[in-house]
């Protein structure tokens, strides 16, 4: 039928929407590297595996969910919330306040999360944007509630190995439990049934209904897994920090997202990669790093972001339209 | 009368039903408050509301209009930050404390606010790119500007006019911000009720097709929204700069969920199209209210953002519920099954031995509002057999299989396996029944590999039922597409293969899935030559593994080169059924198309004029070969064929809506060219559409809004809807087409399908045509309205319109068209003139490509 | 289903709506007009970052203390809620307004609205001239000033030094930060790095990895908030410079003090959050009852904390000013102390 020009064939067999993000990292590495001789040294890169890993965490999970069609807007203030939630049981040495307490509360938190928004989802059908814009509101609120909203030291050296422990002396463990992450989700979206159900969900939802699919438990089951890993993130951004607070969140819910658009995650469901969020998530964060190398006025920091995003999605259309012709 | 009368006050109280409800809830909350709070109930309390929400509801207007065209806006509150920086800065280097001064000032702020909207409009109407994220990035974008020009620090704004607005009272208590709110709501009110912009947003959020088609420029209509919004914005920016006299860095941070929130309270959807500023603005009070009720009260603060989260949720559910309740279909619709007898259970039992033979669809009927859709249509599907199902576009056949798999309940009539009575309530009852449907629409997953999708739901696991086994899927996938000779790379995703591969994968996977009863609608539409070899080999294969196929399709040579038996439905009733063999073309064209001449309406020829267009070469790659034909004054053309001809094609060319390859229109001699609806209609050419739910109508817009659609430039003045002409143009119409409904003010879904179709017609012929095409105008109306809609072309060439009418019927297109052309699959076949010589075998031996 | 949820969800509502009053209204008596009590309402900033938690602490028992009533408020950083709460406290009549401007100028207007209706108010941390309304600060620009001349002598009056403020335009922030670069000023061999934290850890530990990371000879760092430097310290542990790179803080933190005992940090200034919000609470109680201090600026004393071996380096190094240096067992127990250095009356 429609044969298309070459270069559109082209552009369609190789995968140039996966490379896209590939080759917006090198640039920027390359621009950086000439600007900055000191930028492309060990210590940065090992800086920046240990920040990417919380980002990139969250990143995954909100991946996760817009590949099913959804979006999550509680990454941010989950954040924030299971962290105090950690924290709290850590202060208050509720059945030892040990590490593997405090991991089980992010664990057990973040899931109670998802299931939240998998529930308003779901089950009452309320549209994703709507019912995690609510969710968010109240966990901003728990998130102030929970431990008064106390600051909390975490001393103990076993929970803080997680986020500032190195392997080798030089890798961050919280590197390597992203990197780990990262492939446990490639497992369940390339290699699980609930995978399958995640692209086919976002790539024609009627179709899995009409299979008998369970559409109600899978569609809360993967919002579970993006809560789930937003507790990871929690337990890492408070061990990496040493503390809990309420404030600990930062800019990570737009980071996430935009890690996973600009990784070519498609808003519109049914499309995504691990590997493409991935480099996704450094871009973003290297952004921030880079203008403290090039000792850009701060303020920056969000024109930049801006700037990328918008230009990965004019990218995105470009690419599009000519595939189409 | 006076049942009318009731229906359009009931019409009123149900419409308003969730404003009446907002206002309750706030006079609840407000009293809840004044009790609580000793010092709530009081007038300057009240005022105080007032002057703390009027930022929030000038910001609410703006995207009360974006969220009504369908879209979202993120990026409220760094907007407000920007254009406020922006606007301070413009001050300050002016230095001056006039009231000059300050109006520049304000200026620049409207200014900026308008510039992002820009931004936002163009990429999300022009770019396509979905508004969520567009604004999500400009969000970070106009944050970040601020913080740059800024410093990072406020900057004081001296001049006392500027801040005006926001910081004063006029008299005692009133804030001065409340007169701007009030007069800004009366603007906004007026400009989306009154005027042409206001029509054509709820136009497009509604039915952005249908718009389209109707001549609106969606990606100009869009950009202006949000550009519209900005203006709103920018007066929500002055309010607040003028409060705290700086304008501050970190102004709105979190402002756009608060104003989102108010919208949807409102009742706004978000999908566009339904929703009004009432709504907002008892949204926003509502808000307001609860807000200020519980800053006064003394508790902890995280319980707002308790509140706030609630809220949302409460607002969308009871959205969700009123939206349920309103546009439920009338109950007569949707008869429940009856319980009586029900095998479905012992029929699964035949089924999983495999001795089931035969599938029985009896006396089937189904209506829709307006439309009987099917009557009394039964059908018998054996096993082994290919059975053809012909008919028209409209026929019923899609009904007919809609109803066999479970999409569509029937209203009257059985399904019976072997005699033994089933019930179809859904998708899964008819897929554990052993039936499945290809769908032209192909149903698969196209980001999957083409393993996943043949397993989609069967998927073979290990690992404690959590993990594929993907070797076994292969080898299974590979195994059963072996069946039918495909070679196809199983583990690539499915979007790579063609269509006719992709649906044989689909067929295949039907047969794995121990499918029966395969129906196949139109299987060739979209497929190559080469393809549809190997799928007729498919369906040879399927009838020795004893598969039931029902082959829909109106091609005469395929019909005839695969069907073992045969049944053609028309105008939803059964027409005849039988083997193959006792068929042959002409029999089959003439169940499906012919009708009894006698009926028909003879339209009174008229004197011809100038010819006054002339199509050259017309050309679509792959869709239909060049073309040429003219048209003069006052004379219809009709074009003839069976569907797939390629008719409508050539038509959606000549009015825009898709590009052409090759060719050349002349309007009276001169070339023109058409690239857009806008081009078409500005040239006087109107398409009346085959498809009137998807590109005819604006569903949730009433009669009189959806007949003056096209021609709001011609009735109003400066973009102001001349409200008497609307009015009289709609009455006017209705008469003349007689379209049947109480009012103009009925909602356009409400009416039956063949008055729908005669708003469309008279939409466009308000504009007063030059040349109108009319794409089966008669498709689906009762004989009555059909004969009207005659008379009406009739009236029209007197007038010395140009009539181009695509029509299958042939004692329709033989009774009205002067001439006539026929198309089979892309080309032209015949041309005949109307007269007493051609038959009704002429037409349908060309249509058939013979 | 859906009806049912949402009425559970609406009565959930108005319940925990109740709930939060009644449990507010457990804690005083009834507002009701009848009563003598002073009340005070005081606008935060914000309520997540822990100084103002502690605030809330030292305050709370100020209120019973005093026998009045304090109603706490937030403004989210948002200046047109500050407006907002405090027309509202305008409104409701309290004795008092306390608020921790976002931005003094911001609020001048509204703060002259509630002189003119009678209420006294007190700028904590801010800086506005009108009538009836009174400052509390510390002394941040003059500490900081020191504080820098410290860092600046410590690290041998050259080599790069890092400061981590706030925002821009936060008055605490930028009374910190000014009086940091004044004294950095008087060195001209010293390179000052400055990078904004938004006073969150998270933000204050990436933008000191990223720092330490373009400078690898970093000399000297100093942070004006607790919470963000215990954070950022991280990334000097991290780096393996704990030697190397001389750390500075600011408010007096429990933990900090630790960290100054510990050697991790060398001084920090006690500034006592909950001393601040008893001491605040204290003035307010003053001016509700229609007492009127001499001045319109209220100090509150702060102390440098240090350990003795760096008390005995500072003092060496003959600064022009007269601090007050304790060590950091005392601080900790000082932080929790709410009555201590009654306000200058």
């Amino acid at each position: 039928m429609n044969q298309g020009s070459p270069l559109a064939n082209a552009l369609k067999k190789s995968n140039i929407k996966e490379i896209a993000p590939i080759i917006i990292l090198v640039s920027m590495l390359l621009v950086l590297n000439t600007l900055n001789k000191d930028f492309m040294s060990l210590r940065t890169l090992f800086n920046m595996m240990q920040q990417v890993s919380a980002v990139g965490i969250v990143a995954i999970g909100a991946m996760i969910v817009i590949i099913s069609g959804g979006i999550d807007f509680t990454a941010g203030y989950g954040l924030a919330m299971i962290g105090m939630a950690a924290g709290t049981v850590f202060a208050a040495d509720i059945l030892g306040g040990n590490i593997f307490v405090v991991t089980l509360t992010c664990l057990f938190a973040g899931a109670a999360v998802g299931t939240l928004n998998g529930f308003l989802v779901a089950k009452l059908n309320i549209v994703p944007f709507i019912a995690t814009l609510a969710v968010m509101s109240l966990l901003q609120g728990m998130s102030m509630l929970i431990g008064g909203g106390n600051m909390v030291m975490i001393r103990e050296p076993s929970i803080l190995w997680l986020g500032q422990g190195k392997l080798f002396q030089n890798i961050p463990v919280s590197f390597v439990l992203y990197v780990l992450l990262c492939f446990t989700a490639y497992l369940i979206l390339h290699k699980t049934k609930m995978g399958v159900y995640i692209y086919a969900l976002g790539g024609n939802e009627d179709s899995v209904r009409y299979v008998g699919i369970n559409v109600v438990k899978y569609k809360i089951l993967l919002y579970v897994i993006a809560g789930t890993y937003t507790g990871i993130a929690a337990l890492l951004t408070i061990s990496k920090l040493g503390l809990a607070a309420p404030s600990i969140y930062g800019s990570t819910l737009l980071d996430a997202i935009a890690a996973a658009v600009i990784g070519g995650t498609s808003l519109s469901g049914g499309r995504g990669k691990v590997m493409g969020t991935f480099v996704g998530t450094i871009i973003i964060v290297l952004i921030t790093t880079a203008l403290t190398y090039l000792n850009i006025r701060p303020e920056m920091q969000d024109v930049f972001k801006g700037t990328v995003i918008l230009l990965a999605l004019c990218f995105d259309v470009f690419i599009s339209k000519i595939s189409k012709e | 009368m006076k049942l009318q009368f009731n229906m359009i006050q009931s019409k009123i109280v149900r419409d308003n039903i969730r404003y009446f409800a907002l206002f309750g809830i706030i006079v609840i909350f407000y009293i809840f408050f004044s009790f609580v709070s000793d010092s709530f109930f009081s007038f300057s309390t009240t005022m105080n509301i007032f002057r703390q929400s009027a930022a929030l509801s000038l910001a609410a207007i703006g995207m009360t209009m974006i969220i009504l065209t369908g879209g979202i806006d993120l990026s409220v509150g760094s907007a407000v930050a920007l254009s406020g920086a922006v606007g301070a800065l413009v001050m300050q280097a002016l230095g001056t404390n006039t009231f000059l001064g300050g109006l520049i000032g304000m200026l620049a702020v409207i200014v900026m606010a308008v510039l992002i909207g820009f931004v936002n409009g163009f990429a999300a109407g022009y770019l396509k790119i979905a508004p969520f994220i567009v604004t999500l990035a400009t969000m970070s974008l106009a944050r970040g500007l601020t913080l740059t020009i800024t410093d990072s620090s406020r900057i004081v704004i001296d001049n006392e006019y500027f801040n005006f607005i926001g910081l004063s009272n006029i008299v005692g208590k009133v804030p001065a911000s409340l007169l701007l709110v009030i007069a800004a709501y009366i603007a906004a009110f007026y400009l989306l009720r009154k005027t042409v912009f206001g029509r054509r947003t709820y136009a497009i959020g509604d039915n952005p097709v249908a718009s389209r088609a109707s001549g609106i420029n969606v990606e100009k209509q869009t950009l202006l929204v949000y550009m519209a919004a900005g203006i709103f914005v920018g007066l929500s920016t002055i309010i607040l700069l003028g409060r705290s006299q700086t304008a501050q860095p970190l102004a709105g941070i979190g402002m756009e969920f608060e104003v989102i929130t108010a919208v949807v309270l409102g009742g706004v959807s978000l999908f566009g199209g339904i929703g009004n500023l009432k709504g907002t603005l008892l949204g926003v009070i509502l808000i307001s209210v609860i807000f200020t009720g519980l800053g006064m009260l003394d508790i902890p603060p995280f319980v707002n953002y308790l509140v706030k989260g609630s809220l949302i949720l409460i607002a969308v559910l009871a959205n969700q519920s009123i939206i349920k309740r309103s546009f439920t279909v009338p109950k007569s619709h949707e008869k429940k099954e009856e319980a009586a007898v029900s095998h479905n259970a012992d029929v699964i039992k035949r089924i999983h031995n495999d001795e089931q033979q035969m599938l029985t669809l009896k006396n089937i009927s189904k209506s829709f509002p307006g439309v009987k859709a099917l009557e009394n249509v039964s059908l018998d599907i054996k096993r082994g057999r290919v059975h053809a199902l012909c008919g028209e576009n409209g026929a019923g056949k899609s009904t007919l299989m809609k109803i066999l798999s479970g999409v569509y309940t029937k209203d009257e009539g059985e399904i019976l396996i072997d005699g033994n009575p089933v019930t179809i309530a859904s998708p899964i009852d008819s897929e554990k029944l052993g039936i499945s449907i290809i769908y032209q629409e192909l149903a698969n997953i196209p980001e999957l590999s083409v393993y996943s999708n043949v397993n989609l739901g069967k998927e073979i696991t290990r690992g404690g039922n959590i993990f594929l086994h993907t070797a076994k899927m292969i080898t299974k996938t590979k195994d059963l597409l072996k069946k039918f000779d495909l070679n196809i790379n199983v583990n690539q995703k499915i979007e790579r293969l063609t269509v006719g591969q992709q649906q044989m994968v689909e067929i295949a996977k039907a047969y794995g899935s121990n499918t029966w009863v395969m129906v196949m609608d139109e299987p060739t539409s979209a497929i190559s030559e080469s393809d549809k070899n190997k799928l007729f080999g498919m369906i040879r294969e399927l009838k020795e593994k004893n598969v039931a196929i029902v082959y829909i399709s109106h091609r005469m040579n395929e019909i005839f080169e695969i069907a073992d038996d045969i049944t053609i439905l028309r105008d939803g009733q059964h027409v005849i059924t039988g083997p193959i063999e006792e068929f042959d073309e002409n029999k089959v064209i003439i169940s499906m198309v012919g009708r009894d001449i006698g009926d028909v309406f003879k339209r009174e020829r008229s004197e011809k004029g100038d010819v006054v267009l002339a199509v050259k070469n017309l050309c679509r790659r792959n869709i239909f070969q060049p073309i040429s034909f003219t048209v003069r004054e006052g004379e219809v053309l009709g074009f003839s064929g069976l569907i797939g001809a390629g008719r409508t094609e050539i038509m959606r060319c000549i009015f825009g809506l898709d590009k052409y390859d090759q060719g050349e229109i002349y309007l009276r001699g001169e070339k023109i060219r058409i690239n857009s609806p806008d081009d078409a209609i500005r040239a006087g050419i109107l398409l009346v559409s085959e498809d009137r739910r998807r590109e005819g109508i604006i569903p949730n817009m009433v009669i009189r809004e959806n007949i003056t659609l096209a021609s709001l430039p011609y009735i109003s003045k400066l973009g102001w809807v001349n409200k008497a002409e609307d009015s009289a143009i709609s009455n006017e119409y209705i008469e003349k087409l007689k379209i049947r409904t109480p009012s103009a003010e009925q909602m356009i879904s409400n009416l039956s399908g063949g008055n729908q179709q005669k708003v469309c017609l008279a939409k466009w012929l308000t504009l007063n045509p030059k040349i109108i095409i009319m794409d089966e105008p008669t498709r689906g109306i009762d004989v009555g309205a059909k004969a009207e809609i005659h008379k009406l072309i009739e009236m029209l060439t007197k007038q010395g319109i140009a009539v181009i009418m695509i029509s299958s019927e042939m004692p329709e297109i033989m009774g009205v068209s002067d001439r006539i052309i026929v198309l089979h699959e892309g080309r032209v076949t015949g041309e005949f003139i109307c007269d007493e010589s051609l038959t009704q075998e002429m037409l349908m031996k060309s249509a058939a490509g013979i | 289903m859906k009806k049912i949820l949402t009425l559970m969800l609406i009565i959930a509502l108005v319940l925990s709506v109740f709930a939060a009053c009644g449990g507010a209204g457990a804690d005083e008596e009834n507002t009701q007009p009848e009563n003598d009590k002073k009340v005070l309402g005081i606008i935060l900033i914000d309520l997540t970052n822990q100084f103002f938690i502690d605030m809330v602490e030292g305050g709370d028992q100020a209120a019973e203390d005093y026998g009045v009533e304090v109603i706490w408020k937030s403004s989210d950083g948002n200046i047109d809620k500050q407006i907002s709460l405090m027309e509202n406290f305008i409104e409701q009549g309290v004795d008092c307004i306390l608020v921790n401007p976002i931005d003094s100028a911001a609020l001048e207007g509204v703060i002259k609205q509630a002189s003119e209706a009678g209420i006294p108010t007190v700028a904590m941390a801010g800086q506005v001239d009108v009538e009836n309304s009174y400052t509390t600060v510390y002394n941040d620009y003059e500490n900081t000033e020191i504080i820098g001349h410290i860092l600046a002598n410590l690290v041998g009056k050259e080599g790069k030094v890092a400061l981590l403020y706030g925002n821009t335009g936060n008055l605490v922030s930028d009374l910190r930060q000014g009086g940091f670069e004044e004294a950095m000023k008087a060195y001209p061999n010293i390179e000052l790095i400055k990078q904004p934290m938004n006073w969150d850890p998270a933000t204050g530990l990436k933008a000191a990895q990223d720092i330490i990371a373009a400078n690898p000879d970093l000399k000297g760092l100093h942070c004006v908030s607790d919470a963000v430097t215990l954070a950022a310290y991280q990334a000097i542990k991290d780096a393996g410079l704990e030697d190397q790179i001389t750390v500075t803080s600011y408010d007096g933190n429990p933990d900090s003090c630790i960290a100054v005992e510990n050697g991790d940090f060398v001084l920090t200034l006690l500034t006592g959050s909950k001393r601040a919000g008893y001491w605040n609470v204290q003035v307010g109680v003053m001016l509700a009852n229609g007492e009127k201090p001499d001045e319109q600026i209220i100090n509150m004393g702060t102390h440098f904390v240090m350990t003795d071996e760096m008390k005995t380096t500072v003092e060496a190094m003959n600064l022009p000013y007269d601090i007050s240096i304790i060590q950091p067992q005392e601080a900790i127990d000082m932080a929790d102390l709410y009555t201590d250095f009654e306000p200058e009356k």
